[in-house]
Parts: C-alpha cells; sequence; structure tokens
C-alpha cells in the first residue's frame, strides 16, 4: 500500500482529505504542523507528501526545502495543497521540485485523490 | 514839374497814404487811401487821423509816440466808414523842415487781412493742437496713472502667486525660457532635500547632478513639451506623482512648471487596503474550502448514501452557494493582487490564436447548455504569436465569453474573432454577442470595480462586477486597450486590442 503523507493544520481539511484518500486505497498519516511533518517524512519515507503552505512552526516552504536538503526524501513527490496561490510562491516551490499547486478552495477531495493517482498510481 | 512828377505818383501809388500835420490832421490821402477807407476827399481831408482807428486803445499813446520817433510801424485795427474794422499794418515817416521841426507825417496803411487770418487759421491750428497735445498729456497722465496702478496690481498679484506657490503644499520647480530653474518652493526643497538657493539659476544638466531632481529631469526632457504624470520615488521613501507643464504662449516657450503631488500617504492606504483585502480573502478561504470539502464528501458516493434525497438537495444548493462565494473571493483576489502590484507579468511570445481556440472550446460545453452558439474565426493566416502573459489573457477572454454567455438569450449567437491590424503591429479580439447588451446610462461605469449593470443583475445573480475590472487592467498591462458597443436589447461587442510586441521594461514596471 503507497504511502501518503498530509501535512495541514485544518483539522477538518486533513480529516477528509485523510479519508477519502484511504478509501482511494492509501496509507495515510497526518502532521499538524511543519516539524511535526518533517519528523514523520523522515520515519516513513512516504511515497507522496501533501504539503500545506501556512503551517505552525515551520511553513510549508521551509519543510520542502528541509526534504530537498535530505538525500532520502529529496526524490520523494510533492503536492502543494493551499489556499493561497500567488505567483511569486508558485514559482519558489516549484524551483525546489514540488510537482503540483492545488489551491483547496478549488478541488474537491476527489480530484485531490485523483492528482496523487496521477503520481504514484 | 516835380510838383506834378509828385501828385501823379502819389495817385498812382496802389497803398493807401496819407499825410498829416503835426497836430494830427490829415491834409491830403491819395485814391487808394480814399478806396481803402471809403471816405471821400471831402470828408476825410482835415479830419483827426486817429478817428480811423479810434477805438483802438493805444490811439492817444501812438500820437504821442509817432512824434517822438522819425520811423514808425505798427500793426492797429482801422474802422472804414461802413465800420469794417481791418487789421492793418501802419507805417509812419516824420517830415522835419530845415530846422530840424516835425512838419507833419506820411502814414501808409498796409492790409494785413490775409496774413491776419492765415496767422489766425495758424493759431487756431496751433491751438488745436496744443489743445490736442494737451488731451494726449492728460490721457498719457491717466495712462501713467493706470499703469502704475496696474504695476502695483501686477506686482500685488505677483507677490500673491509667489505666496501661493511658496506655500503651495505640493512641490513646485519653475524653469524660466531658457531651461534654468527660476523658482522652487518650499515643498520642493523638503522633496529634493535641497535648498533653494543651491538650484536657483542652475540648468538641466546642472539639476541633473542632483540625485533627487535626476529622476524628474529626465521625465521632463522626455515628454518633450508635453503633460506627463509619472509616479516617482522621492528620498526618503517618498512617493510623488511629478506633472511636467509647459508654459507655452502660442508659437513662444515660455518655460515650464514641474509639479510634484506627494501620494505617500495615499498609497500607504491602499496598500493597507490590498493587504488587509489580501488577508481577509485568504482567511475566508480557509473556511470555505473546509465547508466545500466536508459538503462535496457528504455528497461523494460513499458518504451520502444515507441522505434522503432532500437532504442531498439541500446540500447541492450549499455546495452552489459556497462556490459562488469562492467565486467572489477569487476574483477579489485578483483585483487586489493586480493592485498591490503582486500580479506577476511574465510576458512571453505566445500563440494568441491557440490561447482563444483553447478558451473557446472550454466554453462550449457552457454554450451547449444555454441553448446558445459559440462560434471562433480565425484568419487564414497563422499561428499569431504575440508578446503576452498568457495566463491573464486567457483570464481577459474568459470574463468576455462568461458574460456573453451569461446574458445571451436561448438561440443567441456568441463569435469570436481575431484580426491582425495595422500591419500585423496589433492584434484585434471581437467578442460579440446578440444578448441583453448594456443599457445606454450604464456604459461609462461598465469597466468599473464592482459594477453591474441593472439588467444583468437580474438575469444573473452571481456576478461579481470584477471581471471587466480587471480585464481592462490586464489589456492596459500590456499596453492594448479594451472598449465596447451595445444597444441596449440587441448584444455587446467587445474590443481588445493588443500590441504584438510591446516595449516589455515599460509595462512590467507597471506592475
Amino acid at each position: 500500500m503507497k504511502r501518503v503523507l498530509l501535512i495541514e493544520d485544518e483539522e477538518l481539511i486533513s480529516a477528509l482529505l485523510a479519508k477519502k484518500l484511504s478509501e482511494g486505497g492509501y496509507d495515510v498519516t497526518v502532521a499538524g504542523d511543519g516539524e511535526e511533518g518533517i519528523v514523520k517524512a523522515k520515519m516513513q519515507n512516504p511515497d507522496i507528501v501533501l504539503l500545506d503552505m501556512m503551517l505552525p512552526r515551520m511553513n510549508g516552504l521551509e519543510v520542502l526545502q528541509e526534504m530537498r536538503d535530505d538525500a532520502d526524501l529529496r526524490d520523494t513527490p510533492v503536492i502543494i495543497i493551499s489556499n493561497s496561490g500567488q505567483p511569486v510562491e508558485i514559482e519558489a516551490v516549484r524551483k525546489l521540485g514540488a510537482k503540483d499547486w492545488l489551491v483547496k478552495t478549488n478541488f474537491d477531495p476527489g480530484e485531490v485523490l485523483e492528482k496523487v493517482r496521477s503520481y504514484i498510481g | 514839374m516835380l510838383e506834378e512828377y509828385i501828385q501823379d505818383l502819389w495817385r498812382f501809388f496802389p497803398l493807401p497814404i496819407c499825410y498829416v500835420n503835426p497836430v494830427h490832421r490829415i491834409l491830403e490821402v491819395n485814391e487808394a487811401f480814399l478806396e481803402f477807407t471809403g471816405y471821400t476827399n471831402n470828408e476825410i481831408i482835415g479830419t483827426y487821423a486817429f478817428q480811423l482807428w479810434k477805438g483802438a486803445k493805444e490811439g492817444s499813446a501812438l500820437e504821442e509816440e509817432l512824434l517822438k520817433r522819425d520811423h514808425f510801424e505798427r500793426e492797429i485795427i482801422l474802422t472804414t466808414k461802413e465800420a469794417s474794422r481791418i487789421p492793418i499794418r501802419l507805417y509812419a515817416q516824420l517830415r522835419r523842415d530845415s530846422a530840424g521841426e516835425v512838419i507833419g507825417y506820411f502814414l501808409a496803411l498796409v492790409d494785413i487781412t490775409r496774413e491776419k487770418e492765415f496767422s489766425g487759421q495758424l493759431e487756431e491750428k496751433v491751438q488745436e493742437r496744443t489743445k490736442q497735445l494737451e488731451d494726449m498729456r492728460s490721457a498719457l497722465l491717466n495712462m501713467l496713472e493706470d499703469t502704475e496702478e496696474a504695476r502695483k496690481r501686477a506686482e500685488g498679484d505677483r507677490n500673491r502667486t509667489r505666496a501661493i506657490i511658496t506655500n503651495f503644499p505640493d512641490g513646485l520647480l519653475v524653469l524660466d525660457a531658457s531651461q534654468h530653474a527660476e523658482l522652487v518652493n518650499q515643498a520642493a526643497e523638503r522633496m529634493f532635500d535641497v535648498k533653494a538657493r543651491d538650484i536657483l539659476g542652475k540648468s538641466l544638466d546642472q539639476l541633473k547632478l542632483f540625485s533627487t531632481i535626476l529622476p524628474l529631469v529626465e521625465l521632463y526632457e522626455a515628454s518633450e513639451g508635453g503633460v506627463s504624470h509619472k509616479e516617482l520615488e522621492m528620498a526618503g521613501g517618498k512617493v510623488v506623482v511629478v506633472s511636467a507643464l509647459p508654459l507655452q504662449f502660442g508659437e513662444e516657450f515660455r518655460g515650464a512648471i514641474l509639479a510634484l503631488h506627494d501620494i505617500t500617504r495615499e498609497k500607504e492606504v491602499e496598500r493597507i487596503k490590498t493587504e488587509f483585502v489580501s488577508l481577509a480573502a485568504h482567511q475566508l478561504r480557509t473556511p470555505l474550502s473546509a465547508i466545500k470539502w466536508t459538503i462535496s464528501m457528504l455528497l461523494d458516493e460513499g458518504g451520502g448514501k444515507n441522505l434522503t434525497e432532500q437532504q442531498r438537495d439541500y446540500l447541492r444548493k450549499t455546495y452552489r452557494s459556497n462556490e459562488r462565494m469562492i467565486l467572489l473571493i477569487n476574483d477579489l483576489l485578483d483585483v487586489t493582487r493586480l493592485e498591490e502590484g503582486k500580479y506577476l507579468y511574465k510576458p512571453e511570445f505566445g500563440q494568441i490564436d491557440a490561447l482563444l481556440k483553447n478558451v473557446v472550446e472550454s466554453h462550449q460545453g457552457e454554450a451547449k447548455r444555454r441553448e446558445a452558439k459559440l462560434k471562433l474565426e480565425l484568419p487564414s493566416k497563422g499561428p499569431i504569436r504575440i508578446l503576452m502573459d498568457a495566463e491573464k489573457i486567457r483570464l481577459v477572454f474568459q470574463n468576455l465569453l462568461e458574460n456573453a454567455l451569461s446574458y445571451t438569450f436561448k438561440g443567441g449567437t456568441i463569435t469570436v474573432s481575431l484580426y491582425l491590424r495595422g500591419g500585423d503591429e496589433e492584434v484585434e479580439v471581437v467578442v460579440q454577442d446578440t444578448g441583453m447588451g448594456i443599457p445606454q446610462g450604464q456604459q461609462r461605469r461598465v469597466f468599473e470595480k464592482f459594477f453591474r449593470a441593472t439588467n444583468a443583475k437580474k438575469v444573473d445573480t452571481e456576478g461579481s462586477g470584477l471581471g471587466l475590472y480587471l480585464a481592462k487592467n490586464i489589456v492596459e498591462a500590456h499596453g492594448g486597450t479594451i472598449w465596447f458597443e451595445s444597444q441596449e436589447g440587441q448584444g455587446a461587442t467587445f474590443h481588445v486590442v493588443l500590441p504584438v510586441k510591446k516595449e516589455i521594461e515599460e509595462f512590467l514596471k507597471t506592475f
């Protein structure tokens, strides 16, 4: 079973998405802030990371940066799920190798599931 | 013999003459004398000579004076028998005997009427002229007085103007006709961070040596005599709008006014406003996405199977309302981002024909639902590449198409056409619909933020009123223009003209 790490501080959002992804056949782990996200990523080495940008303690960009500095996590695909969507931010995470940027209000959980499937099957 | 000769001569002489004895009785006159005075020989001989000029105040004085001198000449008035008064010059010549005693005198009369008339006219003329001169003089004096008054007034005006300029809250730098700094007010001194005495009288090139004045002078020089406005950042982070205004009197160049209007505060207020809206929008998106996802999950095959049909209907409606809210906030975010300059323009050469094709295709589904025809007309020549930020230009045509679809009735037609214009220097995209049109009275507000026409609001309650505002901003940022023609009830035609290649730097600076 493919492992998905969801780093998202909004509990309702993460609960809904976790449920959807689990139903879709993934092993989902949830982290509520950036630091926890990094710890869990190093522990579990997930197949894909869904990362929010505005997070307590460490923000999404910092998490992404740290993942890129870690040999084991360097090539792990990352999809950004955010409420923001400013071109400058998108540009910044693309440079750090993020696969996609999804604005939460523009996607349903089902569509997020499809995106995940398209990257890791 | 001699006596006869003298008698003949006496008679012949054309000048009126007479001979008078020492007690002033006329003894003898010639013909000319009789003719001149109108008397007969009998009437005149023996009369008192001075009765001829009686009334002349100098009569008796003349009498005495005459006998003191041998020669005598005087202008007097002669009274003829008919009482005409004739101006004459009276010549007198005393006769003395061998002992030197006066034995009488000759008088000769020369009519000087003509001479007098002439000199009278002359006098009149002189008087007239004198009067004219007098008039002129007083007129001149009046004028001088007026001029003095005007000068005082002008001075007052100038002082007032100076006071206004000096205390004017906007920075003002006045250049004289030779393009040297003539006047600088206090506000400008502060903005330039210079003292007036350091820059007065300086030429443009000298002014450029001041880093704070350099951009202003450059802008002025670039304006080439036209009026121009531009935002500039000044020392100390102040933001000003500078305007260059040449002072032209007919053909003559009299200098220029460079004005600096401080908009730092407005900028700050604007920034705070957009920051607030941006933050609010982000904060709103979080709960909206939570609602969206929750309802989405409830309606999903798995999650919603225990719901009644009515509950599902409520949820669908709630979902739609939420979507509307999301759209509104997305638009609001786009606008604020545009305003706070975060709307990143990445102009690259892209195919405008392909972009239009793509946008039209993605709206065919909606057109079908509305039972409207959606056509695209492209020029045979292609592909057509223009310098654009494709993402933003797409937004423009999405907005135009969404409007056209929303406000077109069943069976209507929407035509999107692309033309090359101005020797292939520009492209024009025309979006024409057969919809409800825009009411005449509201047309000038169409591109305003949040504006929605009354008839549009009735049909479609969802629009944010931001689409066309965004479109206009984007098109203008590309150096293009957008306009429309419309009659209520007969559709609307929107035109977008975009330059194929605009100076990139220029529009990058705008954002």
